[in-house]
């Protein structure tokens, strides 16, 4: 089923403890700002203790129901490389992938009983799905920020580095602003800026992305 | 920003932030919970802003106190509010069964927050059935906006009709985000005043068979107010199908329709209210030959609207989930609406199977599992190994554990496999009391956290020190309600408001209950937690540890608030030889096989620093690295 055509649907996936919730809440709360109309859905249940974590972002006039259907992401951003495998059967065809490469092991592969792919199966099977993928190790540029835990502010800087939703870069950075906790901002849009030019530096070397998007 | 004023203004509220700002809008001035998900942050936010607005939170002990306050505010005139998880239903259920027969004067609502799908429960009960039960009205929000809207009104319906009213969102709507409409915020606030009438408050034997009497007396004007709600709207398009929808379902039905291009071809009736829009449903049943019934998870609708059908002499053909139309239990979603739809209409679909289908199929199967675990540097990992290793010392074979809810619960998962049981708040030791006096001869241990001990473990430890059981209860003390997101609770010394309280010591709780055996450990000193629960567990009777260690999620950010760094470890490789104790036994989602699949090492993105491997560690090959 492909969504229609006044819409757009972020996909966020990642394991608990990445602070994947925050970043669904400055996407939102960014679009909230520039007036759009947003349904999120945070789907984590009890997996805040290392399970996976997904968040859908529904943007446009038209949406009222949080959870996108199969085949309909626009964006995926992927802050752990087999999340994005598990969400497969949500990606557009062309979709715009934004993966993390720096993985983290399930207990099933410690103890195991199974099999982590290589970052190359990974990254190979997915580029089949998507138009368009980017990946970056934004753990280092967490790192590089200040603290790993900042990942997810890598992360939205690299959404934002796309240039692929209606969200401007300053509304994301007042968003920041808005959300981060007290005293990090600095280290935030640290954070921030990392990710968006890293992205941009990507975009630069291979084919601009269109802004794809219709209005919302 | 969840109390600004700014009338009309939209901002982004999660749903349970929407019914917070509901209670708030509608003056509430007694707001309690027992944390639960997906419940926990409706009170959370009415806290926030408690001192600013005039409002009175707290964190109850448990969801049945919870509630007793809240029914203590409200019969002395003021709006009172109690929300919990579904199952936390299932304690508040006593006073329920009463109030519904008194009544309230302030008004009263009851937010049962559902879990459709069980994704953060040990089941998905359908607590519309308690509203059925009690007799009393409930909403249930299609989205995150009415949620708000159906609280507000919950209050003026509860004043009304002098009768508490329930809202059931489920955990979709609880944690979805929204762009919300505020509405204006209710000054008033009112002296409390408990106007003695002993025949209407004293629910007791002969009393209470009159007041039965008044609840049924009440029934046609509830029916009469539900009628004219616009939570229930019918939407005439087509005479092919009616579809009945209720709650989130509602949004679910109109993608599929959109998606479906049905607009003209099928009528939706949306369901908000309990009871169901009479009137409504039998117009559509009037107009339409067959009816989908779509509602999470039993199908209450689906049965009630086969008795009006059946009254009405209408020959419908009514579809839901008794025929197999929709799945007999858990959650939907939009592509399940969709193929539901499809098929009762004999829609096909159009959607070839090719070649992205198989690589979506390959990537799904390439994913491992992720169980969820408890945290690197978990104190709870910690006190299980040590529980394994006394045990293991005792000989007396394996022993079993009865386990309860919490962070802890997830020792069900591998590598610790340490909960044989689990039930609900409690159980622990109740059903650790029935296997020791059934007869059961392996050691038995009880393993309960500290909030749920302070909630329902207390009469259970009387029971079992009481009647004599032989167990060891073990309390998993972090110091919070981890799991649900830190709210205090009286073994932390602080309130909903954020005052200090007197601090609740389950030792001294335990011992007062009667158990002469109670001794405190820190997990963290591996070899005393080992030696005191081999003590434990040898022990005539009921011994009692408490295992007590800040939960290191609470040290983090203590340290990075404080920005002292934390000293991280590392694996020796000359040292190590793999034998895997720290994974395959200890089990920190930190330590993982090196590449070459035969040596351990530490991720620091992940290693909490709590040294508990290098104790654990036989070879002596874990050490402490650098600081982050």
């Amino acid at each position: 089923m492909e969504s229609g055509p006044s819409e757009l649907n972020i996909l966020i996936v990642g394991v608990g403890g990445q602070g994947n919730l925050l970043a669904s809440e400055i996407i939102s709360w960014a679009s909230v700002k520039q007036v759009l109309k947003v349904r999120v859905a945070d789907i984590f249940g009890a997996a805040q203790r290392g399970g996976a974590v997904t968040s859908h972002i529904r943007i446009g006039k038209d949406v009222y129901n949080p959870v996108m259907p199969r085949d309909s992401a626009h964006i995926l951003l992927g802050f752990e490389p087999v999340e994005c495998l598990r969400a497969a059967n949500l990606l557009r065809p062309d979709c715009t992938a934004i993966i993390n490469t720096r993985t983290i092991v399930p207990s099933s592969v410690s103890l195991g009983q199974a099999t982590y792919p290589t970052l190359v199966e990974i990254t190979s099977l997915i580029q089949k799905l998507v138009r368009k993928m980017i990946t970056l190790d934004a753990v280092s540029l967490a790192l590089r920020a200040g603290d790993a835990l900042m990942l997810n502010i890598v992360m939205v800087g690299a959404l934002a580095g796309t240039g692929v939703t209606p969200i401007r870069k300053e509304t994301f950075i007042e968003a920041i602003k808005d959300l981060a906790p007290r005293g990090t901002e600095h280290k935030n849009l640290t954070a921030f800026t990392l990710g968006f030019e890293a992205v941009q530096e990507k975009l630069a070397v291979e084919h601009p992305l269109k802004r794809g998007i219709p209005s919302l | 920003m969840i109390a600004q004023e700014a009338l009309g203004e939209r901002i982004l509220l999660l749903g349970n932030e929407a019914i917070a700002r509901g209670a708030i809008e509608a003056g509430v001035q007694v707001a309690t919970s027992y944390p639960g998900t997906p419940s926990s942050e409706i009170l959370e936010a009415i806290a926030s802003v408690s001192r600013k607005l005039g409002i009175y939170a707290e964190w109850s002990t448990n969801e049945k106190v919870a509630f007793e306050v809240a029914i203590g505010a409200a019969i002395s005139g003021v709006r009172a509010f109690s929300s919990m998880k579904h199952v936390g239903v299932n304690w508040a259920a006593d006073p329920l069964f009463s109030i519904n027969q008194t009544g309230v004067i302030g008004g009263l609502v009851l937010v049962t927050a559902d879990d459709p799908g069980a994704y953060a429960s040990q089941n998905e009960q359908d607590n519309r059935y308690y509203a059925l039960a009690s007799e009393l009205p409930m909403f249930e929000p299609a989205d995150v906006q009415e949620a708000k809207e159906m609280t507000v009104t919950a209050f003026d319906i509860s004043e009304e009709l002098e009768l508490p009213v329930m809202l059931r969102p489920t955990a979709r709507i609880c944690h979805s985000r929204a762009d919300v409409a505020l509405g204006p915020i209710r000054k008033e606030r009112r002296q409390a005043k408990f106007n003695k009438d002993p025949k209407r408050w004293v629910m007791m034997a002969g009393r209470s068979r009159p007041r039965h009497k008044w609840l049924h007396d009440k029934l046609p004007q509830v029916q009469n107010v539900v009628e004219k709600l616009a939570f229930n709207r019918l939407e005439i398009g087509g005479d092919e199908l009616g579809i009945i929808a209720s709650g989130v379902s509602y949004v679910y039905v109109k993608e599929a329709v959109r998606n479906l291009k049905l607009e003209n071809r099928v009528s939706v009736l949306k369901i908000g209210t309990y009871p169901l829009p009479l009137t409504s449903v039998k117009k559509l049943l009037g107009s339409v030959s067959s009816v989908l019934i779509v509602e999470e998870v039993e199908p209450i609708n689906e049965l009630y609207v086969k008795t009006v059908a059946f009254d009405e002499k209408k020959r419908v053909d009514i579809r839901g989930r008794l025929t197999g139309d929709l799945p007999r239990q858990w959650d939907l979603n939009v592509d399940i609406v969709t193929d539901s739809l499809s098929q009762v209409l004999n829609i096909r679909d159009e959607r070839v199977p090719g070649e992205r289908e198989l690589l979506v199929k390959k990537a799904v199967e390439m994913a491992p599992p992720r169980p969820l675990a408890l945290c690197a540097g978990c104190p709870h990992a910690a006190t299980y190994y040590a529980l394994k290793r006394a045990v293991y010392k005792l000989a007396k074979g394996p022993a079993i554990y009865s386990g309860d809810i919490g962070c802890y619960t997830l020792g069900a998962n591998p590598p610790v496999d340490m909960q044989d049981t689990n039930y609900c708040m409690g159980a622990s030791i109740g059903v650790g009391c029935g296997f020791s006096q059934a007869g059961v001869k392996e050691p038995i241990i009880a393993t309960i956290g500290d909030s749920t001990f302070l909630h329902a473990g207390i009469p259970a430890l009387i029971n079992a020190v009481y009647n004599r059981a032989r167990l060891t209860v073990v309390v998993f003390d972090n110091r919070a309600t981890a799991m649900t997101g830190f709210q205090p609770h009286p073994g932390t010394g602080i309130t909903a408001l954020g005052e200090k309280s007197r601090e609740v010591l389950i030792e001294d709780v335990a011992r007062s209950c009667g158990a002469e055996f109670v001794e405190v450990i820190d997990p963290h000193q591996l070899n005393n937690a080992i030696a005191a629960m081999h003590k434990a567990l040898g022990y005539d009777g009921v011994s009692v540890i408490v295992s007590r260690a800040q939960c290191v999620r609470d040290v983090l950010r203590e340290a990075r608030r404080k920005g002292v760094a934390t000293e991280l470890y590392d694996i020796d490789p000359e040292r190590c030889n793999g034998c895997g104790v720290c994974i395959t036994m200890f089990g920190c989602p930190a330590i993982t096989w090196r590449e070459d699949g035969k040596l351990a090492e530490v991720d620091h993105v992940l290693c909490a620093g709590c040294g508990v491997c290098a104790q654990v560690c036989p070879l002596n090959a874990i050490h402490p690295a650098r600081a982050k």
